[in-house]
């Protein structure tokens, strides 16, 4: 069940945001692009928007390489570890993780409340969208961090080990 | 205003000397005669701004006599250049408390209240000196109150600039008629959009660190800014001339956290708006004085500068914007500067 | 004080926390123990290191590169370098090199050059009897001029952090990456005689030209990102915006092998690269704001100003230092976190910011393929199935190579500087 959800809410609905959120950031360079070279006059808004998307999408975008086991790491030493070691140490990052998480959340969230009577220049949103992302994604790397460890508890197995990156 | 470009100089010298005398200043100890037993602050001011710029300069002003006043029960440490991010940035960090006074420009302040667009409407200010008067007139401490109540901001000192004015390649600007047409790349403002395609030009919003290149490759015809900023970013090489259209002036503040002010005992809160007050002379003195050294030395180097006697087409073409705006900023504050001329 | 944060960090890292991770557990440590500074301030620089216009180009330049490659341009980009370079004696070293810098030419990172050109090159090489960890070698050292020759994540990320134009960066590059190229076939020079390395047939006009027409269009990227940037006519953002959209025309109607269905997966795709150097990205610039409201680049400044005045020597204090850096610390955060302090020091001893960035970005690349942090000697050893441990004796000689190149164009700023000089000042 637990397991089903985390898959639903990572990699179906995170991932379809995600690309929904790409494609604007891709659009709105490319219609930067053609006002500036086809229109007389260039929109004031969409360098205010792709940042505003960008933003969102590398953001989130960095949940999906958590997920993905695409975090660039130093297996130097790791690697030279046995296999109790390892493990250890695999539970330690985790709870990195999980920690790193938390405090994003908490913190990006009383950041996002700070932020809400401050307009953006061109756009006039408050500048909470773009702080918004940081508690999202301190939430979410603290879920899937803890939802990793306790796989990582419960299955004993010593090839859910090497699997990792 | 017109500090976004803070961190270009690529020409610095080899061992210059003059550069680094200005940055040591923001190290220099107190003197230390304060006794023991009182409690010592910590003042970090952040700027967007390079040492040598009259903001930085009106900062170390404000250091010293805060540091001589308070007899050094009051540590301030300057972080310029950009060092702690842009102008937006400073605000979270005032009211997070990371620090505790920064270089804000009027035009960032009213992303917070947009009573502080006033600044922004072009040609309200007739020069410096009128737009210094309205400022003690009142106008000033209306506006820190409205940011004290609802962010915990205090202006303590009001740093202004010289005017905005246009510089080309497209030949000189004398009525609102040479604005037709004119591709001209402004900051990413919507009051500033809108005043130059009211006065017909065509506005491109373009980011600092490209108006150099963008100037060169005829992207646009002109820019304007402080025309200090034309010597200081060498941007002559790529343009003939400034008109000296002073459409903006835009003032900068030394915005304080509101907290951290009232933390201070009374003697010292004082001695903070004291020096606020004297940085604020300080910034008008020097930046009055640039302009005449200013328009000297780019007419050495060949631009050519037309002063304009007569700006009412100016002002006759950007009326609709009082209107559009008159609403939001409050009637009040458009009078304090119109009864004041 | 400050010490103790590094600690922390290498501490993390070593025990192979994720570096994005391990940089933001130092960063919380730092505004929460050593700063006393409230962590919302921290969350807030980490969002504003990513809220950048001119940043948006790394997605873009992956997107493009990820276009080109589902074209099959890889094949085609080292099919090219065989008609140019096969018939030398270590023919497919020279390939392998060769084939680096034209893919250099479409990405923007060296780790994707070392994966492409690497999971094609380094089995061909072992199976012609070339020494495994000569082919792992070559391949992680050459990869690293991706960063050189334009586009380069690393040029944009320095060009954002100094506030220098990203068009003057990507000249300044192109010089430096061809240096290297040739210095890396010197070395391999000496090798392949000495190893008596096979040589590839010789390929026939005909089949060259063919090879040419099908890699030729791929490598006009270039042009369009440089000559885009050089006239004015875009941003760098832009330029990147325009190299996508071409290298998806050219996917879907030159290379057909591009489907408009499979782009949905291929933004996930550039969104998980982009996360991972953005993370990176946030985290180092949290810890550079700490570092600075510290006061650490002024203290650093002095110290090294105390000890000399001769630019020469300082020069070369910041190249062993960065050298250091690069070996434990990866390129995107250790460019975010040391340009802030080693820029206004070189700037007063009149060092152009675009000569210097290019300096910093060249020499941290050589810790891509150093232990223990090397992300192209990870991901090459990966492939040749070797050891990091037992390749470093074969790497020595590129290292020494890579650092004659280094010291040149560090002392010798025209190498550098010609093009920049001659085309956009
Ligand atoms: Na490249
Ligand atoms: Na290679």
């Amino acid at each position: 069940m637990i397991d089903k959800t985390i898959d639903m809410i990572y990699n179906k609905v995170l991932a379809k945001i995600v690309i929904l959120i790409g494609f604007v950031m891709i659009l709105t360079i490319l219609l930067q692009i053609s006002a500036r070279s086809f229109l007389p006059q260039s929109f004031s808004w969409t360098e205010e928007l792709a940042r505003l998307s960008f933003v969102w999408f590398c953001l989130l975008g960095s949940v999906m390489t958590l997920t993905n086991k695409m975090h660039l790491g130093v297996e130097y030493f790791y690697e030279k570890f046995n296999i109790t070691l390892k493990k250890m140490t695999d539970c330690f990052i985790f709870l990195f993780i999980a920690f790193f998480g938390a405090i994003l959340c908490y913190y990006g969230f009383l950041l996002v409340l700070n932020g809400w009577d401050q307009l953006t220049p061109v756009l006039r949103i408050p500048r909470s969208y773009f702080y918004m992302p940081m508690p999202i994604i301190g939430g979410l790397f603290f879920i899937y961090s803890l939802y990793q460890l306790s796989l990582s508890l419960r299955k004993n197995q010593s090839e859910k080990v090497s699997e990792r990156r | 205003g017109n500090n976004e470009d803070a961190g270009n100089d690529t020409e610095s010298e080899t061992e210059s000397e003059t550069d680094g005398s200005a940055q040591t200043n923001a190290d220099t100890e107190n003197d230390g005669e304060a006794s023991g037993d009182e409690e010592t602050y910590t003042l970090k001011m952040a700027s967007p701004s390079n040492p040598e710029d009259t903001m930085v300069q009106a900062f170390y002003h404000f250091e010293e006599i805060v540091e001589d006043e308070s007899e050094g029960r009051i540590d301030v440490e300057v972080l310029h250049s950009g060092q702690l991010g842009g102008q937006s940035d400073y605000i979270d960090g005032l009211q997070l408390g990371s620090i505790q006074a920064a270089e804000i420009t009027t035009s960032v302040l009213s992303s917070l209240n947009d009573k502080m667009l006033i600044f922004d409407m072009p040609y309200l200010s007739n020069n410096m000196q009128h737009q210094r008067e309205v400022i003690q007139s009142g106008v000033g401490d209306e506006l820190s109150s409205a940011l004290e109540e609802q962010e915990d901001i205090k202006i303590v000192g009001w740093l202004q600039r010289s005017a905005r004015n246009v510089y080309s390649s497209a030949g000189p600007i004398e009525t609102a008629e040479d604005f037709e047409g004119l591709d001209i790349r402004v900051m990413e403002s919507p009051v500033m959009l809108e005043t130059m395609e009211l006065l017909g030009a065509n506005p491109t919003p373009i980011a600092a660190d490209e108006r150099y290149m963008a100037l060169q490759t005829g992207v646009v015809d002109a820019a304007e800014n402080s025309i200090a900023l034309i010597l200081t970013e060498k941007e002559y090489e790529v343009t003939d001339y400034v008109s000296m259209t002073n459409h903006f002036m835009t003032p900068n503040t030394i915005s304080m956290d509101q907290n951290f002010f009232d933390s201070l005992p009374e003697d010292l809160q004082d001695v903070v708006l004291d020096a606020g007050e004297k940085a604020g002379e300080f910034a008008f003195e020097e930046e009055k004085s640039q302009i005449d050294s200013a328009v000297t030395e780019l007419e050495d180097i060949g631009m050519e500068v037309n002063t304009i006697e007569d700006t009412s087409s100016f002002k006759e073409a950007v009326q609709p914007i009082y209107d559009e705006y008159e609403e939001d900023i409050g009637e009040d504050l458009f009078d304090a500067f119109l009864e004041n001329k | 004080m400050v010490v103790i944060i590094f600690i922390v960090l290498i501490l993390l890292m070593a025990i192979n926390v994720p570096i994005a991770i391990s940089t933001g557990i130092a960063a919380i440590f730092g505004f929460a123990v050593v700063g006393s500074i409230d962590l919302s301030v921290m969350t807030q620089r980490m969002l504003m290191g990513v809220n950048s216009f001119t940043l948006i180009a790394i997605p873009l330049f992956i997107l493009a590169g990820r276009f080109m490659q589902l074209g099959g341009i890889t094949t085609d980009l080292i099919n090219l370098s065989k008609s140019l370079v096969g018939f030398m004696r270590g023919g497919l070293a020279y390939v392998n090199i060769v084939s680096s810098m034209f893919f250099a030419g479409i990405t923007g990172s060296a780790a994707s050059d070392s994966s492409s050109v690497g999971s094609i090159l380094i089995p061909a090489m072992v199976k012609k009897g070339y020494d495994r960890d000569f082919s792992v070698a070559v391949t992680a050292t050459s990869s690293t001029i991706g960063v050189m020759i334009p586009p380069s994540i690393p040029l944009v990320i320095y060009g954002v952090a100094a506030g220098v134009s990203i068009g003057q960066l990507f000249l300044g590059g192109i010089i430096p990456g061809i240096l290297v190229a040739v210095a890396l076939m010197v070395v391999t020079s000496v090798i392949a005689k000495k190893r008596d390395y096979p040589v590839e047939e010789r390929i026939s006009v005909k089949g060259a030209l063919k090879n040419i027409i099908r890699g030729i269009p791929a490598l006009l990227t270039i042009i369009i990102i440089i000559g885009g940037i050089i006239t004015g006519v875009f941003t760098a953002t832009e330029a990147a915006g325009i190299a996508a959209l071409y290298a998806f025309l050219l996917g879907v109607f030159y290379y057909k092998e591009l489907k408009i269905k499979d782009l949905p997966k291929i933004i996930l795709d550039v969104s998980v690269t982009t996360g991972m150097v953005a993370l990176m990205i946030a985290t180092a610039s949290a810890l550079g704001y700490l570092f600075a409201i510290q006061g650490i680049p002024q203290m650093i400044a002095d110290g090294l100003l105390s000890i000399t005045e001769s630019s020469f020597l300082i020069m070369l204090m910041i190249t062993i230092m960065l050298l250091f850096i690069g070996t434990f610390l990866d390129l995107s955060p250790a460019v975010i976190i040391f340009t802030p302090i080693l820029l206004p020091i070189v700037t007063e001893l009149g060092i152009d910011p675009v000569h210097f960035g290019v300096i910093m970005v060249i020499n941290l690349a050589i810790g891509l393929f150093t232990p223990p942090v090397g992300v192209c000697l990870f991901v090459s050893c990966a492939i040749g199935q070797i050891s990091i441990t037992d390749v470093i004796k074969a790497i020595l000689p590129y290292f020494t190579a890579m650092i004659v190149v280094l010291l040149l164009i560090t002392y010798v700023p025209d190498f550098v500087m010609y093009l920049p000089e001659t085309f956009m000042r």
